[in-house]
């Protein structure tokens, strides 16, 4: 009773079940279409690594699908599938995390993205020319006053 | 023994279809709300109940025997680690949006101080 169907015994559950696998996996390749729009689209990086995480899934879906129908050594593929879409959630995660915290002084836009324009990056470089040459004047500046120093006290 | 056959395959694929609608339900939330954390919630419910309804009813298709056996330990596996993941991505948002305070006002903040003061004033 709860072995594996016997489809030589009903053979109009075949053409049936045939069908009904197909549609199922052209349904979940639509979604997954659909998921590929939300991760080019998604405005944060976060959106793309949820949207990532959901194509994993539904490539789950299609091979447990197609473990059933076709081949059983399939089986172990999706098994496998599954450690290593989860794996890739959390290098992302990780590595995007220590990319922005190495970068946490710079400026960073809405998307998460490190941006300076030519504006901003002609400001950076005046300050840096003027912070040069302070430290010129102030290496300078001693100097001058021990020598007027010493004029005033003769 | 055919009638059989044919109703496990009918509970099957109701419980594959019922999958399918919340992959639907999923995916259309994930076009619905306007931000990551709220599309989220969409998100991880397809992890869990979509793909677990639909290898539940692959199973019942198959029958009992070892691909049966190693599909129950795909649906383990990731009840366990999709979880994991959705807090690693939440919390990477978290980590990483200064301006995460234009998506999570509270409303009426002032009536939950009032509450606070009250309770200590009570205390």
């Amino acid at each position: 009773m709860f072995s594996s169907i016997d489809y030589s015994l009903v053979p109009g559950l075949e053409t049936f079940s045939n069908v009904f696998m197909s549609a199922v996996i052209v349904i979940i390749a639509v979604f997954a279409v659909l998921c590929l729009i939300r991760a080019i689209v998604g405005p944060r990086v976060s959106d793309r690594v949820v949207a990532t995480n959901m194509i994993g899934t539904l490539v789950i879906c299609v091979i447990a699908v197609l473990s059933v129908t076709m081949e059983s050594y399939l089986a172990d593929v999706c098994l496998v599938y599954a450690a290593v879409s989860f794996l890739a959630v959390i290098v992302l995660t990780k590595l995007y995390t220590g990319v922005y915290r190495q970068n946490e002084d710079g400026e960073t836009d809405f998307y998460g993205q490190i941006e300076i324009d030519k504006y901003e990056q002609a400001s950076i470089d005046r300050m840096v020319k003027e912070a040069d040459e302070d430290e010129e004047d102030e290496d300078d500046a001693p100097i001058e006053n021990e020598f007027k120093g010493a004029k005033s006290t003769r | 023994m055919e009638v059989i056959f044919w109703i496990r395959f009918i509970i099957g694929a109701c419980l594959i279809a019922m999958g399918l609608g919340i992959f639907f339900v999923e995916i259309f939330g994930l076009f619905k709300f306007k931000y990551v954390l709220n599309r989220m919630h969409a998100a991880a419910m397809g992890d869990t109940l979509g793909l677990g309804s639909m290898i539940l009813g692959l199973i019942v298709i198959n029958g009992v025997n070892f691909v049966s056996l190693k599909l129950f330990c795909v649906i383990l596996f990731l009840w366990i680690a999709s979880p994991v993941a959705s807090h690693l991505m939440a919390q990477m948002e978290v980590e990483t949006n200064k301006d995460l305070n234009e998506y999570e006002e509270i409303e009426n903040v002032s009536v939950l101080e009032e509450d606070k003061e009250g309770g200590k004033a009570n205390a």
